[in-house]
């Protein structure tokens, strides 16, 4: 019963897949012939093979640096977690903190990152410090925002039941602010953990030893452009994988919520 | 079954997943910290006496800085009982690194120096990496242009650095047609026609072109205004370190020297140096360039570093009287061979 349930699903989920990528693998198809028929020359636009080929050629180079991205873009993300849990605390419980603090937040926001970057390395230097700060800059807007606006979203029927059982602060986040803010949470994370990992980039972009960001400005000089889309591609390629992990983790989390 | 209790069970589950994908992120991160920590210890304990030196790059490593890699490559700085870290900063900020004590020495170019000089940031240039200046006009051989006085009137790409407009100006003419950018690649933009000529540098974007089978013309800017004959790229360091360390800059400048003199000898071994320590290197580019600059490191009677105080500051006074500082640099304003 199960297994004749099931099939016709899976063979679905398979066309649907199909149907999912083949616009990618018609756009695939099209720029590999532009390229080898030179509509496009290859100095201006390599091709997808070209590109798979410098991804090969220098895979364990990109991993290397790979590492040190992800390594910055995860304890950046940490610590911009903890900052935005904290914050959008403090501004939920206090009407004043928040009118305060909400404008801060949107300033730092509208700082441009290329025009910080370089000052964060004079004063932070050339090591992981200014890049996880640019990290923090960028994820803790998103999910600060989100979980505030989450906090809010709870039903005034909600609020009145736990005054009405005498529920302290701490009851009141831990069994309903916090629970029915998670939906929006995780909205946030999703747009974060994207400013994440290019944030990264932008500021290894700006001096350092390793990560994503340094390969990208020596290939670009070397006016390696297949290998600068190889590069592209991986910061992309990683970016997804990330943010399917926490839509992973968000449909585990919040399965209850359908029932 | 009330909604408080449905609730506590949802938010039961769904805080300690949260908590455990905060511990799990923390863990991971820590985890991925831990050996580079214990690295950096090792080394320290290894290099007790080392003295730790930063050097900082113009921008992306190329042929200028392989005398530097050569010396890390073949043990000259630890020689020198020196722990070098050859760091690459943003584009337009070694000045700035070395003059705020993040890094200890920078590769940098005697035009952009005016403005700092004349600010008063305390940097001086102990070296010339290369003797002459590599810079000159790059334009396609079909533009037809026999001398820089042809490109007047051509459009000329610009990043709109007011000495390097009025350097321009100077050999071509005073019709500047600009063209405001930065090209990343010069050879394709000119391919593109998106503009007719480029002020760029023989020993990268020159050769890049010759490699790309580009008929192109390179007009040296030397060759045609004795001035711009001034020096690019240099060494620098900060005016107090010379002041309270002589001895480290005379240190850390012997194994440069040492390892541009290697590199002068032995273009292709430091062309692999280069491209072992910087693997993101075009291998074929940095080799073609290697053998070229390697004929430029060193002056006629083999020397490496030495200024020639006349040219440094021929060029100032050209700057000066061009209007583009207030106030005329000093002789020998941020220059010195003292410690080489």
């Amino acid at each position: 019963m199960t297994s004749n349930r099931k099939r016709p699903q899976v063979s679905r989920q398979v066309i649907s897949l199909i149907k999912s990528h083949i616009l990618v693998i018609l756009i695939l198809a099209i720029w590999q012939i532009c390229v080898s028929m030179q509509f496009i020359p290859d100095y201006l636009l390599p091709s997808p093979l070209q590109i798979v080929e410098a991804f090969i050629e220098d895979f364990p180079l990109l991993m290397q640096h790979a590492k040190y991205t992800l390594v910055t873009a995860f304890i950046g993300t940490t610590i911009g977690l903890i900052i935005s849990f904290v914050l959008s605390i403090c501004m939920d419980l206090s009407k004043t903190v928040k009118e305060l603090i909400y404008p801060i937040i949107l300033l730092n926001q509208t700082i441009p990152t290329i025009a910080i970057a370089p000052l964060l390395i004079i004063w932070l230097g050339y090591g992981i410090t200014p890049k996880v700060v640019l990290v923090i800059l960028a994820v803790f807007f998103p999910i600060t925002i989100a979980l505030v606006d989450g906090y809010q979203s709870v039903s005034r029927e909600h609020l009145n039941l736990f005054k009405s059982m005498k529920a302290s602060k701490y009851q009141l986040y831990r069994h309903l602010k916090i629970p029915s803010a998670m939906g929006s949470f995780f909205t946030g994370l999703k747009v974060a953990l994207s400013y994440a990992l290019i944030s990264a980039v932008i500021a290894e972009w700006l001096g350092g030893y390793y990560g994503l960001g340094v390969y990208m400005t020596r290939v670009r000089k070397s006016y390696d452009l297949d290998s600068m889309f190889a590069v592209i591609f991986l910061i992309s390629f990683l970016t997804i994988l990330l943010i399917g992990f926490v839509k992973w983790l968000e449909r585990r989390m919040l399965r209850h919520n359908y029932l | 079954m009330s909604i408080s209790s449905m609730n506590q069970f949802k938010a039961g589950r769904s805080y300690s997943v949260v908590l455990l994908l905060l511990l799990m992120v923390m863990a991971i991160s820590l985890m991925a910290c831990q050996p580079k920590e214990d690295s950096k210890v090792d080394s320290k304990a290894e290099n007790n006496k080392l003295k730790d030196v930063v050097v900082s790059l113009d921008w992306v490593p190329n042929t200028n800085h392989t005398g530097l890699y050569v010396a890390q490559e073949k043990g000259y700085f630890k020689e020198q009982g020196l722990n070098v870290k050859i760091v690459q900063p943003s584009e337009d900020s070694a000045s700035t690194l070395v003059a705020n004590n993040r890094a200890d020495f920078g590769i940098y170019f005697q035009p952009n120096m005016t403005s700092r000089l004349e600010k008063g940031v305390p940097i001086t240039a102990v070296a010339a990496i290369l003797q002459h200046n590599p810079a000159g006009l790059l334009s396609l051989k079909s533009l037809g242009a026999k001398s820089p006085k042809d490109l007047n009137g051509k459009r000329y790409s610009t990043w709109e650095d007011p000495i390097d407009d009025a350097t321009v100006a100077h050999v071509v003419g005073d019709k500047l047609v600009k063209i405001p950018g930065e090209a990343t690649d010069a050879t394709v933009a000119l391919r593109m026609n998106q503009f007719d000529y480029i002020l760029a540098y023989y020993g990268w974007d020159g050769i890049h072109a010759k490699m790309q089978d580009v008929e192109t013309n390179f007009f040296f800017l030397r060759d045609y205004e004795p001035i711009f004959d001034y020096y690019a790229p240099v060494i620098i360091t900060n005016n107090k370190l010379l002041e309270t360390n002589p001895e480290l800059v005379k240190k850390t400048l012997a194994a440069m020297k040492k390892g541009y003199l290697y590199a002068a000898k032995n273009p292709e071994e430091s062309a692999d140096i280069l491209v072992k320590y910087a693997p993101e290197t075009n291998k074929e580019l940095a080799l073609a360039s290697q053998k070229y600059i390697s004929t430029q490191y060193l002056d006629d009677n083999g020397e490496w570093g030495k200024f020639d105080y006349n040219r440094w500051d021929r060029f100032y006074d050209w700057v000066y009287k061009q209007g583009l500082i207030e106030k005329p640099l000093p002789p020998q304003a941020g220059v010195t061979n003292d410690y080489l």
